[in-house]
């Protein structure tokens, strides 16, 4: 190098400068994607997208949805056009069927709600005879929470806790919480009921139309003339046998953060099996029933990272990760029973909450004890407790007719009322039932 | 300021880094490789230890991280299949429940079901029996683009008058997602499961990584086989209420007594 022309020597520094800086930025590419997964990347971005496709072929075969899984499901929903109305009651399939298109318009909406304030039942029942699209979930859920399932992202400054929503094609959002009250709120987007047209639904009204001296139930009721017939069904706790349960008990030990071959022992008193980790325990019985409990807080379940956090708040996440729990755990026992999120009550200082999750049989919930299949808690974003209740769900094969909600409504007397369909405890079986709600 | 020492110094420094990130990455490729090596073997000894055997050509393949997949019901979809194939006059029923749809109209009959199951009978017009499995291959590809089918990677494969037609997710079959065509001499017979619309997953959705070895353990700890031909990771369909079915990522492993899956999620095994 020493007898090297000067000029060579600097080209030939350079070269290799710019040869080793470029061969820097491809070993850390391939270095991070080498580690990289789809559970880093941010959920709907283009990185997103082109590594799909690189992993998975041409297109990927599959997308991501930028909300989250919903852990409820409308059970009613709604659409009124300048022609007509047609909507669906207590049927999954043709809830789902509007969804499919409404869901991401009623997302951006509800991102766009900004101030609530409180409102009239009569410009409701004006509003109610215009087009727009309205859905009720069986309980009272936040907003955020109902936002962050379609799609949305929620930035409004009060956060009500809506029974049902009324979204008129004009740009207002009418809301009924589970207390009854009626907020409206200014939208620069609403969703367009014309998106439903294909959609087959059920010819139906609300209660503000076609009866509006009936004042016993809401203006918003829907209104079906069609009766509902349902199966009765019968209800049995799942048998836990934890000397041969193997994997189911494997996948179920995993969903709470327990090795398979943690220490336990029988408890001679309650007849359940404990098994015991360091900081938490997890109590399995042989009718269905497993009870977590942490000790600490280092001991419970880490749901989410707290600076994870985004605009629609912790309840999302907590929802979230409490729905895959349960899931896994009612998939390792092989039941296909389905659920619902029913719920929740936080402690005054935000610290700590307590969700419930209810057994839904098609669209209708099981209603009173028989009906809950867990009730989970959390200090912060740790799961500190869990009581599930593993129930199996069999049709008797009877079927049950209930009341059409246009003859319930005309049938109401005093309230106002709510209309409601559920499963109910009758002897041995479960029986669908129409029934009435106050606030 | 001297350049040329500066540059020498930058160049040590920049050959020293890469040289660790290099390193790096050999090193992970090498023992990765070493371990599947390690476990094949290891596999190959238990498997003959238990008195299995395995076919000559059988290596076991490599894991893929695979997406737990939702596919949500569209009845939209599904009416415009039962129209193409029955006609616009055809007349639907639905149960009360709304998860049984049926279709009539005088060229057949068809019933979509929950978890995206499929059956009827259908008599096109100036129908005829195919007189081979090319024919009943071309009748079969004009009766699915009628009935809307057009999805880019679908693949129809004939055996005699039975013609299947499936397409894949995520680069990978899904194993019980068919549509069976049967051409008999006055109609062609239907069946299947199939679903619409593109699969998804949703911002923490899960993704499982379920080792190829791991499946193996857990069919041949519970069920009785002599001979292992072949592995192959998809999905399985299965219903998950809500009007959505369910794309669980496992297993299909072929043996002399048929076809299993092992469920990633259940880590369960079944009989496809």
């Amino acid at each position: 190098m020493k007898h090297l022309n000067p000029k060579l020597k600097n080209r030939l520094k350079n070269t290799a400068l710019f040869v080793l800086t470029l061969l820097l930025v491809v070993l850390t590419a391939l270095s991070w994607l080498g580690d990289l997964n789809l559970g880093d990347l941010p959920a709907d971005s283009w990185l997103g997208r082109l590594y799909i496709s690189l992993s998975y072929g041409e297109a990927g075969g599959f997308t991501l949805r930028s909300g989250e899984f919903p852990a409820a499901r409308p059970v009613e929903i709604a659409v009124q056009t300048e022609t007509g109305m047609k909507g669906a009651q207590y049927n999954e399939n043709a809830v789902s069927g509007f969804l499919s298109v409404l869901e991401q318009p009623i997302g951006a909406a509800l991102s766009a709600a900004t101030d609530f304030e409180l409102a009239e039942e009569n410009e409701l029942i004006e509003a109610l005879g215009k087009p727009g699209v309205f859905v009720r979930y069986h309980c009272a859920l936040p907003l955020s929470l109902i936002a962050s399932w379609m799609g949305g992202s929620y930035h409004a400054s009060s956060d009500p806790n809506a029974q049902s929503l009324f979204f008129g094609a004009d740009g207002v959002l009418w809301v009924r919480t589970d207390l009854g009250n009626l907020y409206r709120c200014d939208l620069h987007a609403a969703p367009d009921p014309e998106l439903a047209a294909e959609v087959s639904g059920q010819a139906c009204t609300f209660a503000a139309q076609t009866m509006p001296e009936q004042t016993a139930v809401r203006p918003e009721t829907l209104l079906l003339s069609d009766t509902l017939t349902l199966p009765t069904v019968t209800s049995t706790p799942v048998d836990i046998d934890i000397e041969h349960a193997g994997n189911s008990l494997t996948v179920m030990l995993e969903a709470f953060g327990y090795d398979t071959y943690v220490r336990n022992y029988p408890d001679q008193t309650t007849g359940m099996r404990v098994f015991v980790n360091n900081q938490s325990t997890l109590r399995v019985g042989q009718e269905g029933e497993i009870v977590f409990r942490a000790n600490t807080a280092e001991g419970g379940l880490e749901a989410y990272l707290k600076n994870e956090i985004g605009e629609n708040g912790p309840l999302t996440y907590q929802v979230d990760y409490a729905r895959r729990l349960l899931e896994s755990i009612l998939q390792s026992f092989s039941t296909d029973a389905s659920f619902a999120f029913d719920g929740c009550t936080e402690s005054e200082d935000g610290k700590s909450a307590r969700l419930m999750f209810r057994y839904f049989i098609g669209s209708v919930p099981v209603e009173g004890e028989e009906g809950i299949l867990a009730v989970v808690e959390y200090q912060d974003n740790v799961l500190v407790s869990a009581e599930v209740h593993l129930r199996t769900f069999i049709q008797s094969g009877i079927s049950h007719t209930i009341l059409p909600t246009r003859q319930a409504a005309a049938a109401a007397t005093g309230g106002p009322y709510r209309l409601a369909a559920g499963y109910f405890v009758s002897g041995t079986d479960l029986v669908p039932r129409r029934y009435y709600l106050t606030d | 300021m001297q350049w040329s020492r500066t540059k020498t110094i930058l160049i040590v420094i920049l050959l020293l880094v890469d040289g660790f990130l290099f390193f790096n990455i050999a090193e992970k490729y090498v023992s990765r490789s070493y371990r599947e090596a390690e476990n094949a073997h290891n596999i190959v000894e238990i498997l003959t230890a238990r008195g299995i055997g395995i076919d000559p050509g059988f290596d076991l393949p490599d894991t893929q991280a695979l997406p737990v997949l939702q596919a949500d019901r569209s009845r939209v979809e599904e009416d415009k299949f039962a129209y193409g194939l029955l006609g616009e006059d055809a007349i639907s029923s639905e149960q009360a429940s709304g998860s049984t749809v049926r279709y009539t109209s005088d060229r057949g009959t068809l019933e979509w079901r929950d978890g995206g199951a499929v059956s009827g009978t259908i008599m096109p017009e100036a129908y005829t029996q195919p007189a081979d499995e090319g024919q009943a291959k071309e009748q079969a590809e004009r009766l699915l683009t009628q009935a809307g089918l057009t999805t880019g990677s679908l693949t129809l494969a004939a055996n005699g008058q039975t013609v299947t037609a499936s397409f894949p997710t995520a680069g990978v079959p899904v194993f019980n997602r068919v549509i069976t065509l049967t051409f008999e001499k006055e109609q062609i017979v239907l069946s299947g499961v199939w679903t619409f619309g593109m699969p998804y997953i949703t911002k923490s959705g899960n993704y499982v990584t379920f080792a190829a070895a791991d499946a193996l353990f857990i069919l041949i700890s519970g069920t009785e086989i002599e001979q292992i031909t072949g592995m192959e990771q998809g999905f399985l369909l299965s219903e998950s209420g809500g009007g959505r079915v369910q794309l669980t990522p496992g297993w299909r492993i072929n043996t002399n007594t048929g076809s299993f899956f092992v469920d990633s999620l259940k880590k369960s095994v079944s009989v496809l």
